[in-house]
């Protein structure tokens, strides 16, 4: 079953001679379950792609579509409560609210969307990444290995249909980064995500089921399903 | 769908951005506080206003009541009395009016009163002692007593003459019952038994031509004072009655009678609430804006996580919720106290001596509502701000929200000086922001100092006084009581004052008036003034019917020497002893210049002299009596005399003077006050006197009062604008930490990156002295001009002056900030700072 769809995604900065064809002409699509690494240099436009992948930024031309849903139909209102049902997202630096402890930050998609947190399966997620003692911590007295796991735990406990990884071994050691992407592995193996990952690491890239690569904006190899 | 219960959630998040923002919640609820009390301010000294002038005028009516029946017979009172629209009724019932001598300018109606509600409405409840029961008693209040010699004691005789259906009656009653009489009041209250009024009614048969012996005056409250002569119509129908049967009136204190809610009034009220909304909201705006500019990552994070937009505006909502819980109670108190103070001045300004500080609910509440939705719209336009970040910018670093939309930079020259403009230029709407919030502070100030001093106690003391003292009956020296010839300086106190020492010289003022034929110049007089002055067609057609009447009522002025020299010459000359020949007068204008005149000179005017025999006097010159000399009241046309005192006692009228000005040693100031003051209070209260020394006094008090609160308010509203620049400098260098460490690293010195930096803060000061300077002057003068030209007293005096004495603190603070902060910084290294991410 294809979770995830795009046809001949545009983005173009700019007008006339200065524009910039950001993404030009993007078509792919990801099955449940899959976990795709998205490899390019930098200003290949792998996270322009990912932005539109997860609705944050709105395409020139062409769609998107998650679960059934085409993202760019919906109004800004809807399209943020989309997102925060169905897709998850783990960022280069972590993004937890500094004001808030490591539970808060877990469980805050899941109270914004007005539910009560299942809390057998957020227990769960949490023994897997490890986090057990550090729940009543403030984010920024955790390491970056510690708060990236944060970020995974946030991303995989409101269910989402599938989760958008924007370098998310970035800012961590080689050593915490493996530990990291392995953990990201097991869990989403373990809770049945999908799992979409852009990085230039092509150790890392290695992990996933499938390599995506992206030149100029466009897509020159794995981009439809073998 | 959209529809989620996401409470606890947000609650959650809005509690711990709140308790992370601390400096912001401050400033926030420093400017709500200064909001909602200036608003609560302004709501006081309105609704005293409201309150001082209805009691005021309801003293001068003698009552309370809403309306009143009058002349009813027993039938028909007690037909009215139980319409179900009448909250309260009482009545009271003439029996005539005193007729001693003593009483004579101190008018005296025997009543007898319904009750203690019917006493209390007319001010008239004995405050020692009770109502009278049996026929031998009488309850009445300390002035008449005074005038009649009796002392204030329960059981003193009390002697009262009246006249009853042509027949004159003396009865002495004993005193059960007195209270503090009120020279405002037009008419005092002689209390006596419902049995003993009876009595001597019995044979009486009441008429209602002209006079109300014997019948029932009617005292009515509703549920509200909306409308009464409506519903006083109402009841009279309804009862059975037409209009034509029963006399009804509305107490005129309840009617708005022009002085409460003209529409001059009700447009600066309305001014008064845009301006403090106005600064309100520039305030809080700010505050807010700021903190939102400053915490756009974390909006845009909690974005990506799944909050909505809505869910972002109600998080800043709530904020602003609490901020209002914490600000707006102490704003409120503040407010009122505030109010307390500026009410006597407001009042003194207006020349109401009834003082009554409202402590209406409506004013709180008012004042709340107007603050919290100045609160709410002020934060609505930050928090949409807030909504729209997009989630991608805020994975950025920051602090160009406003876009660079400029693609291409022309010219090539950099230097710190282009540097530090392009770094403010990244910023705009910050910058304009936080150079308003600055500049609303220096020009509140620049207004206090302006309004203070635009108090012109030259002109308010020559139109008040013009010699060290003037001694009077009490109706002259207020405008509210009606002056009938009521002179009070008697003998007495002449030789009693003559006893003094230190006296330079006493220069009386004799006044009187009656009626005249109108003068053949008087036809003229409306279109003279439609063709000098343009005036209105309104005041020109009113005077045209006022200038057919037969007669008109004329003022004739008898002023010792010193006096007739305070004259203001307009026309011709003042000689002497053609003067005091007793064959010329001198005649006053139309108008204060002098280009209308009732008579010129050389018009001759019969004036009646004691006997009634008429005199000829010859017009010898026009001249205009100062105001504070006067007998301070007019008719729409007045023709106006003056003679030598010597000849106005001699062939007009032998009587006692109106005013009596006395002018004295310094030495001997103190002295004289103290004298005057004496015998004002315990030897005749129906004098009264004004010195020049405690006008001036007064006028200072009240400047200095206007001064305290305006520089509080202004340095309060300056203080946030400090604080908010303050704010904005420290913030905006630490989103820097990155850039300022790499300008280091290619070779700027520590040194130029603190000269850039004070640089920056340097343009937002002046920025603000240029927006001070004119918006802001431009602002305050035309407000300024608006004011001082209804005020009497007030010269427009405008200065900048505080606001450029400010200068040099702001630019201290302008220097002081980036360099501490930079100093700060670099205590890392510039490695350390380049690989640190945020």
């Amino acid at each position: 079953m294809i979770i995830l769809e795009t046809k001949d995604l545009m983005k173009i900065y700019g007008k006339g001679d200065t524009a910039v064809h950001a993404l030009d002409g993007v078509s792919m699509k990801v099955e449940n379950g899959e976990f795709v690494s998205i490899v390019g240099t930098s200003g290949s436009g792998k996270s322009t792609l990912l932005h539109m992948l997860g609705g944050l930024d709105r395409p020139t031309s062409g769609r998107v579509i998650v679960d059934g849903q085409e993202l760019f139909k919906l109004k800004d209102e809807e399209l943020t409560i989309f997102r925060r049902r169905k897709i998850g997202f783990v960022f280069q630096n972590y993004n937890l609210v500094p004001t808030l402890n490591v539970y808060e930050n877990i469980v805050l998609p899941i109270g914004l969307d007005g539910n009560t947190p299942d809390k057998a399966y957020v227990d769960a997620i949490i023994h897997t990444l490890g986090l057990e003692r550090k729940l009543q911590n403030m984010p920024n007295n955790l390491s970056g290995g510690q708060q990236q796991r944060v970020a995974i735990a946030r991303a995989l406990a409101s269910k989402p249909a599938i989760i958008l990884a924007d370098e998310p071994t970035g800012n961590l050691d080689t050593k915490t980064s493996q530990d990291v992407l392995s953990l990201f592995k097991v869990t989403s193996r373990q809770f049945k995500q999908t799992i979409v990952m852009i990085t230039h690491d092509e150790e890392i890239a290695q992990l996933a089921d499938r390599i995506v690569r992206i030149e100029d904006g466009q897509i020159v190899d794995g981009g439809i399903h073998a | 769908m959209l529809k989620v219960n996401s409470k606890r959630t947000i609650h959650l998040l809005a509690k711990s951005s709140f308790k992370a923002s601390r400096m912001r919640n401050l400033f926030a609820i420093v400017a709500i506080i200064l909001t909602s009390l200036m608003f609560s301010g302004l709501f006081t000294v309105a609704t005293s206003l409201v309150a001082s002038i209805e009691e005021s005028t309801m003293r001068q009516v003698g009552g309370s009541a809403h309306g009143s029946f009058k002349y009813l017979s027993k039938a028909q009172y007690d037909a009215l009395k139980t319409h179900p629209d009448i909250k309260d009724i009482s009545f009271s019932v003439v029996l005539g009016v005193g007729e001693n001598k003593e009483l004579a300018k101190h008018p005296t109606e025997i009543r007898y009163t319904s009750g203690e509600n019917n006493a209390k409405g007319m001010f008239s409840m004995p405050t020692t002692g009770k109502l009278p029961q049996n026929d031998e008693e009488i309850a009445t209040d300390t002035l008449v007593l005074k005038q009649l010699g009796v002392s204030a004691k329960l059981g003193q005789k009390v002697t009262l003459d009246y006249s009853l259906a042509g027949e004159k009656i003396s009865k002495t009653f004993t005193l059960v019952g007195y209270w503090t009489g009120d020279k405002v009041m037009q008419a005092s209250q002689a209390w006596v038994s419902k049995s003993y009024v009876e009595k001597q009614l019995a044979n009486y048969k009441p008429s209602k031509q002209g006079y109300d012996v014997g019948l029932i005056n009617a005292d009515v409250n509703f549920k509200n004072s909306f409308r009464i002569e409506s519903k006083l119509q109402k009841v009279i129908v309804d009862s059975g009655f037409s209009l034509d049967d029963i006399d009804y009136g509305v107490n005129w204190a309840y009617t708005g009678n022009g002085e409460s809610l003209d529409i001059s009034t009700i447009v600066a009220t309305v001014g008064a609430i845009l301006m403090i909304a106005f600064s309100g909201y520039l305030m809080i705006a700010n505050v807010f804006t700021i903190s939102v500019a400053n915490d756009v990552r974390y909006y845009g994070l909690i974005k990506t996580i799944g909050t909505t937009p809505k869910q972002i505006r109600k998080l800043i909502r709530r904020q602003a919720m609490w901020l209002c819980f914490i600000g707006l109670p102490i704003g409120l108190l503040v407010g009122y106290l505030v109010g307390m103070m500026l009410v006597p001045i407001v009042l003194s300004i207006m020349n109401t001596d009834v003082i009554k500080i409202s402590a209406h609910p409506l004013i709180f509440i008012l004042s709340s509502i107007f603050s919290a939705v100045t609160v709410f719209v002020s934060v609505s336009k930050p928090s949409k701000i807030a909504a729209k970040v997009s989630p991608i910018e805020a994975l950025r670093v920051t602090d160009n929200s406003a876009g660079s939309k400029r693609k291409i930079k022309k010219g090539t020259k950099v230097n710190l000086w282009t540097m530090a403009y392009s770094n403010l230029a990244r910023n705009k709407k910050k910058v304009v922001l936080v150079s308003i919030s600055l500049s609303l502070g220096l020009v509140i100030l620049n207004a206090t100092y302006s309004i203070a001093n635009s108090f012109d106690m030259d002109e308010y003391l020559s139109r008040s006084i013009m010699n060290d003292f003037a001694v009077g009956d009490v109706s002259n020296f207020n405008v509210n009581l009606n002056y009938s010839n009521q002179d009070t300086l008697s003998e007495g106190f002449f030789s009693e004052l003559s006893l003094q020492e230190g006296i330079e010289s006493i220069n009386n003022i004799y006044f009187t008036e009656y009626e005249v034929p109108t003068g053949p110049r008087f036809v003229d007089i409306p279109k003279q003034l439609a063709k000098e002055y343009g005036a209105d067609s309104k005041r020109v057609e009113a005077l045209k019917r006022y200038a057919q009447e037969p007669k008109q009522l004329l003022h004739l002025y008898g002023l010792d020497e010193g006096a007739l020299q305070k004259l203001i010459l307009l026309h011709g000359k003042i000689e002497e002893q053609k003067l005091y020949s007793g064959k010329y007068v001198i005649a006053a204008p139309f108008d204060a210049q002098g280009n209308i005149l009732y008579y010129a000179i050389g018009d001759k005017i019969q004036l009646p002299d004691p006997t009634g025999q008429m005199r000829e006097y010859e017009v010898l010159a026009v001249a205009d009596i100062p105001e504070s000399i006067s007998a301070r009241h007019s008719h729409p046309l007045t023709p106006t005399f003056y003679l030598p005192s010597q000849v106005f006692l001699e062939q007009i009228e032998q009587k006692a003077p109106m005013l009596s000005t006395i002018d004295v040693q310094d030495s001997a100031m103190e002295k004289m006050e103290r004298f005057l003051a004496d015998y004002s209070t315990n030897t005749d209260q129906n004098m009264e006197f004004e010195s020049k020394a405690s006008l001036a006094a007064e006028f200072e008090n009240l400047q200095k009062t206007l001064k305290i609160v305006g520089i509080t308010i202004s340095i309060l509203v300056a203080f946030i604008g400090i604080m908010n620049f303050i704010n904005s400098v420290i913030t905006s260098i630490n989103a820097r930490r990155r850039e300022l460490a790499m300008l280091q690293s290619i070779g700027m010195l520590n040194k130029q990156v603190i000269k850039m930096l004070t640089l920056e803060s340097t343009m937002y000061i002046l920025l603000t002295i240029a927006a001070t300077l004119t918006i802001g002057s431009a602002i305050c003068y035309l407000g300024l001009n608006a004011f001082t030209a209804g005020a009497a007293y007030m010269k427009l005096y405008f200065t900048v002056v505080p606001s450029l004495l400010c200068l040099p603190i702001l630019l201290v603070i302008a220097i002081i900030v980036p360099v501490m902060c930079q100093k700060v910084i670099s205590k890392s290294s510039i490695v350390e700072r380049l690989r640190k991410i945020e």
